[in-house]
């Protein structure tokens, strides 16, 4: 058994009724369901029994852990004892469940068997079940996002369960048209995979895409979303994330709106969107929440910290050691009797800094809370003040590294943060070997690189390139919302009106 | 991934057979501020040079820098390059140069190769100040000042701000293009040690690239308003023997024609308007002085000083303000000998028109 | 029979400006006021009104060329030439393309080693522009395109440099204004070769547009364009310098650079520079694309060899021209070159192609 959990997937799925098997026959399935009932009996936590009901016995087989024990007390024993059956199938009449599947198949019984079902037979040997849904909610409750955190807006993120996460989304998209397709995804870990899109909006063509790529997984472990991000990615090579991860429904919705395709992973609090661009990492909900120009600045600040976070100290360091003749004249007292007898050259100094800003930030990442905080204030202050002091470092160079640490915070992403993070390094290493050309040259990579990637088979860079007007009025800058009565071209949406524009910015006449 | 790892080895193997560029780090270089060249006998010239040194302020926050000027004597030429290299513990470079001056036995002979120097290095920029010094260069750059800024950044600063005001546009720009074009002169202000300050003793003029003679300060104005049009500085006004007025320049603006432009003898004129308001008067004002006679005062008094420097430059043999470029403009056959000949009798018609236009806040 | 190229690798119309305007402005324009004044004084801007006005001629043609064709220029040398000596034709061309990106990038490397890096080897340099026009060339003719529009986006901050010499101006030195004779005029337009040449690089990049009727009025635009920033430029440079002082400035355009004097940085011709490395990038990637697309249109071999080759090829050339004399003698010569082949070959394929075409038509008729 274990030997064929890691067999290449074949071309054809196994013993499927559909595709027109033969079907095993009534010896073959009892056989291999009592093999799988002696592998389950060696774990402790299999419960299987007989119950002697009015005229029947039935033996109730199920994973204690994953069933609500209360609900089997309640819920079923009772009206299996008082029911007047005869037949497995009559029982599903007396009891109180909306869907209870009658099935031969072994390997459904199984597989259903795993997740948490219920399984009732007749007795042991008997290849022919009911299968009912009773698994107990574990998880956690709905809570406030913690990544992707607002001001203003509903506070509520994603959870852990499927069914959750899609009743999240379901009440704030009540209509038909909101389609959810399950699959599964990971060999050993059998994850359920919700596709969700809204249909007569989404183009088919990303929806086929993103299926088809899902079924075209071949790994054993998934456990979170951001594993099937790597794998579904255009560009597995890529820094830059391709598709986007969000935790607040209300995004998803927004998304979905728009014309994009998602799917939510059972066990992952981030759903997974795309077709994306490289803008949509930069926004937050809270743009959304203010007025236009108001939301406009914050998101322009926001772009405009994330350049100074990559190119500050590359600058720095191209110029102090290249080019002082950019430096204004009453600044370069200040930059030359603040380098003074540091032992370094620039490039090594801003290598060292940053290497500590990133150190501090990974041990500030998994100590926990209390010592964290006290670690900040030792990092950050004693050790800064003290290298200042022993001459190791500039005070000015520390100034351009702590504000460009605390500039890529701005990221409301958190893959794009790290992305933003990493940037800095190619640009810090040809800064300090070509100076200006260098980083100049290293950004000519860079958008090449971004030319090139593709969300999902849509342009990464859009609405820069290939130019779209009518998309820049979300990227840089938010314009109102009378504005916006076209869906963004990305998707390539099927219906893109979004709301009559005429009607919305009708005015009166004076007085009228 | 193979692909990956191939490209990583052929870039990291190109960075091994480049040369990379040698680094200046700001810290390990001279920035020569200030420069200056004087005449030290027929063969030798000596070479000045100011750098500041900043001290360490090891994170308290103030920048002291002091300045170390030191000189050396070299034949005619680059060699002053390496002399002063020899001296000097870091690498000098000149990127942030402020200021050249040239001591007036060395501007007499013409200076061209000093200044040609600084012209083909890519470094330098061309809104450096120059200066004639009335003296020797090395004494200025070498006193100590009561203004706690380096000498360098104290003349730019004396320079810079007198252009802004009452002295005529001069950089390395303006000398190099009056030097250059056809039918000008270059000039540039004429600098004298005077106790603890440096004064600008007037506007030094040149032949080509030979100093002559220079203008006093106070016929800086009135050069100014014929030279360019500009909104500042003020002059004086008297108004008879014993009351004087000073007025300050709103706008002034300055307008050329030729006539006969091709003949030998050309007429230019030189029309200038004036605004400006009364800042301060020795005097009060009599109640029968109005407004008007104050302007035609001053338009005789500028028209007046305005005349005297014209007869000085023609005498000179001297074109700072460009007249001879004005009347190429006119004329298709202008040539800069024909020029050069017909200078000194050259006619200008100087029309100055003012207007007063307040008196400030008292009657 | 023409060639297609699929939908998904097409471009806009729009974008032939950006390919014209993005070729065309290269290192040319950092230098040509000098040579234009030497010849022609203050009337040069007459001069580049005058190649402005041919080009759009020569525009004109390449497009009727290209239309009646339907193809690339393979297709039309094949057409006219028959298949060996087309493709002959196709190869000089294509040769022709990777000399023009060996003289972009020599002349570049050449100023960063003047006004920047003294010591910088041409090696780290060509190395990185080539290494970095090649990335764009493997990623395809959109990608191409994307990097002409951009770095004509990133430009945009030199123009404040034309705002800067404004106090410095002396207007007289326009005037007198056409004091040179007509034909001195027009002859001194063969100085501005250099900067106009490049749009024959539609060539081979006409199938890639999407809709090319619309697309026309889109190339007049940027050739529009390219002669109103060089006549702006020029004006300005002669204004702001005398004539005997810009005969010695060999890169008039990057002194006008060190004007600009900003509150938080001085000497701005080093960003300039910088900022030029991404007006070099489309020239060269153009270039490379359109040398080594003729190549694997002619012999069919795959581009994105012949690509590779070709950029150490011409990294490897520029190593052995190393002193002015060098880069101004190749300089001249792709000047020589682009002329013939703008002023003498273009028309001479116009014609060529439409007595074939007539009588390809009479024939059969009868």
């Amino acid at each position: 058994m274990p030997a064929m959990l890691f067999r290449r997937k074949s071309k054809t799925n196994n013993n499927n009724n559909k595709n027109g098997h033969k079907l095993p026959s009534r010896a073959e399935r009892a056989k291999s369901l009592s093999d799988f009932f002696s592998m389950m009996e060696e774990s402790k936590d299999f419960v299987s029994s007989d119950h002697k009901l009015k005229h029947m016995t039935v033996r109730i087989s199920y994973l204690n852990p994953m069933v609500d024990p209360k609900s089997i007390r309640r819920d079923i024993l009772p009206y299996l004892i008082s029911c007047d059956a005869t037949k497995l199938e009559d029982l599903v009449h007396y009891l109180p469940f909306v869907s209870i599947t009658h099935t031969k198949d072994v390997e459904q019984i199984k597989e259903k068997l795993l997740k948490g079902f219920i399984l009732i037979q007749k007795h042991k040997e008997d290849p022919d079940g009911l299968l009912l849904e009773l698994t107990a909610q574990h998880g956690r409750q709905v809570t406030p996002p913690e990544v992707e955190f607002s001001v203003i807006g509903p506070k509520t993120a994603f959870v852990e369960s499927l069914d959750t996460n899609i009743a999240l989304i379901r009440k704030l998209l009540p209509i038909p048209n909101f389609k959810v397709k399950e699959m599964s995804v990971g060999k050993v870990t059998k994850t359920k995979v919700a596709v969700i899109y809204i249909d007569g909006i989404a183009n088919r063509e990303n929806v086929n895409t993103l299926t088809q790529r899902l079924k075209d997984i071949e790994y054993d472990n998934i456990i979170d979303s951001s594993f099937l991000v790597q794998m579904l990615s255009d560009n597995k090579h890529s820094p830059f994330p391709q598709l986007v991860d969000t935790e607040r429904p209300d995004r998803v919705v927004s998304a979905l709106i728009e014309g994009k395709v998602a799917f939510i992973l059972d066990g992952s609090p981030f759903v997974i969107m795309g077709p994306t661009t490289i803008m949509e990492f930069f926004t937050a909900f809270d743009d959304y929440a203010l007025v236009w120009y108001l939301a406009s600045f914050f998101r322009l600040v926001r772009l405009g910290s994330v350049a100074f976070s990559v190119f500050a100290t590359p600058l720095y360091v191209a110029v102090l050691t290249y080019h002082y003749q950019l430096i204004p004249q009453d600044l370069i007292g200040t930059l030359i009797s603040s380098r003074m007898g540091v032992p370094f050259p620039p490039i090594i100094e801003a290598l060292l800094m940053e290497l500590t800003i990133e150190v501090l930030r990974e041990a500030g990442v998994r100590l926990p809370t209390k010592v964290g905080q006290t670690i900040g204030i030792v990092g950050g202050i004693v050790i800064g003040t003290a290298s200042v002091q022993a001459n190791l470092t500039s005070n000015v160079l520390l100034i351009l590294i702590a504000m460009a640490a605390l500039a890529s915070f701005t990221t409301p992403n958190y893959k794009m943060n790290n992305t933003v993070r990493l940037l800095r390094f190619p640009f810090l290493i040809a800064a300090g070997f070509f100076g200006m050309i260098g980083i100049a040259a290293v950004f000519a990579i860079l958008v090449a690189h971004l030319l090139k990637l593709t969300s999902l088979g849509r342009p990464y860079i859009e609405p820069f390139y290939p130019l779209r007007l009518s998309d820049l009025k979300d990227a840089f800058v938010r314009l109102p919302y009378s504005q916006q009565g076209q869906r963004p071209l990305l998707q390539r949406p099927v219906d893109s009106g979004r709301v009559n524009t005429w009607r919305a910015n009708f005015k009166y006449d004076i007085d009228e | 991934m193979e692909k990956l790892k191939r490209m990583a080895v052929a870039l990291s193997s190109l960075l091994l057979l480049v040369g990379c560029e040698q680094p200046k780090v700001v810290d390990d270089i001279r920035i020569v501020q200030a420069l200056g060249y004087d005449y030290y006998d027929e063969s030798h010239i000596l070479g000045t040079i100011t750098t500041p040194i900043y001290a360490h302020t090891g994170g308290s926050g103030q920048v002291q820098a002091t300045a170390d000027t030191y000189s050396v004597v070299s034949h005619i030429g680059r060699t002053l390059n390496t002399l002063l290299e020899s001296r000097s513990e870091f690498p000098l470079e000149i990127g942030k140069l402020l200021v050249i001056l040239y001591g007036k036995d060395l501007a007499k002979g013409g200076l061209f190769p000093y200044i040609d120097v600084v012209n083909r290095n890519p470094d330098v920029g061309r809104t450096i100040s120059l200066a004639v010094v009335d003296g020797r260069a090395e004494t200025i750059l070498n006193h100590k000042f009561t203004t706690d800024q380096l000498v360098s950044a104290y003349l730019n600063d004396l320079i810079q701000h007198n252009t802004k005001a009452s002295f005529p546009k001069n950089n390395l720009h303006e000398f190099l293009y009056s030097y250059f074009g056809d039918g000008m002169d270059p000039f540039m202000p004429l600098l004298k040690l005077k106790q603890h300050h440096v004064e600008i003793e007037g506007i030094a003029l040149f032949k080509g690239d030979n100093y002559v003679d220079y203008l006093p300060f106070e016929y800086a104005y009135p050069f100014k308003m014929m030279f360019e049009s500009f909104n500042d500085g003020s002059y004086e006004v008297p108004i008879n023997r014993n009351h004087y007025m000073s007025i300050t320049n709103i706008s002034s603006k300055v307008d050329y024609k030729v006539e006969n432009a091709s003949s030998n003898r050309p007429i230019i004129y030189i029309n200038v308007k004036e605004k400006g308001f009364l800042r301060e008067s020795s005097s009060t004002m009599q109640p029968k002085q109005n407004i008007k006679e104050i302007e035609r005062i001053m338009e005789r008094t500028l028209e007046r000083e305005g005349n005297q420097i014209l007869e000085m430059l023609k005498k000179l043999g001297v074109d700072p303000l460009r007249l001879g470029d004005k009347v190429r403009s006119y004329d298709r056959g202008w040539s800069e000998e024909k020029w050069r000949a017909i200078y000194p009798h050259v006619t200008v018609k100087l029309d100055v028109r003012t207007t007063l236009a307040q008196t400030g806040i008292i009657e | 029979m023409p060639v297609k190229v699929p939908e998904n690798r097409q471009v806009s119309p729009y974008f032939m400006l950006f390919i014209i305007y993005g070729i065309q402005v290269g290192i040319g324009v950092l230098s040509y006021e000098r040579v234009l004044a030497e010849e022609i004084g203050n009337d040069g801007w007459i001069t580049i009104l005058i190649s402005g006005i041919l080009m759009e001629v020569i525009l004109w043609m390449v497009y009727r060329v290209l239309e009646k064709n339907g193809g690339d220029l393979i297709d039309i040398h094949k057409e006219l030439f028959g298949k060996w000596l087309g493709g002959l034709f196709s190869v000089i061309f294509s040769l022709y393309f990777l000399t023009m990106s060996l003289v972009v990038m020599r002349t570049y490397a050449e100023i960063v080693q003047v006004w920047m890096f003294p010591h910088l080897s041409y090696f780290a340099i060509a190395g990185m522009v080539g290494g970095t026009a090649y990335t764009f060339v493997s990623g395809g003719f959109r990608s191409i395109m994307g990097i002409c529009l951009l770095s004509i986006v990133y430009s945009t901050p030199l123009f404040i440099s034309l705002f800067f010499p404004l106090p410095y101006v002396h207007y007289e030195n326009l005037l007198p204004m056409f004091h040179h004779s007509p034909l001195a005029i027009i002859s001194a337009a063969h100085q501005m070769i250099l900067n106009f040449i490049g749009f024959e690089v539609l060539f081979l990049a006409y199938p890639f547009i999407k809709q090319p009727k619309k697309a026309k009025k889109w190339g007049y635009y940027a050739i529009y364009l390219t002669t109103m920033l060089y006549i702006l430029l020029f004006i300005i440079t002669i204004l702001y310098y005398p004539r005997r002082q810009l005969k010695g400035i060999l890169w008039p355009t990057i002194e006008i650079w060190k004007i600009v004097d900003l509150p938080f940085m001085e000497r701005f011709e080093y960003i300039g520079i910088t900022i030029w490395f991404f007006t070099i990038l489309p020239n060269i990637a153009l270039s490379l694309w359109a040398a080594s697309r003729g190549f694997k249109r002619v012999f069919n071999i795959n581009q994105r060899i012949t690509a590779i080759l070709m950029s150490i090829l011409i990294y490897v050339i520029g190593f052995f021209l190393n002193s002015r004399d060098d880069i101004d003698l190749l300089n001249a010569i792709l000047s020589n070159i682009g002329f013939g082949f703008l002023c003498g070959y273009v028309p001479f394929l116009f014609v060529l192609q439409s007595i074939v075409y007539k009588v390809k038509k009479r024939n059969g008729k009868t």
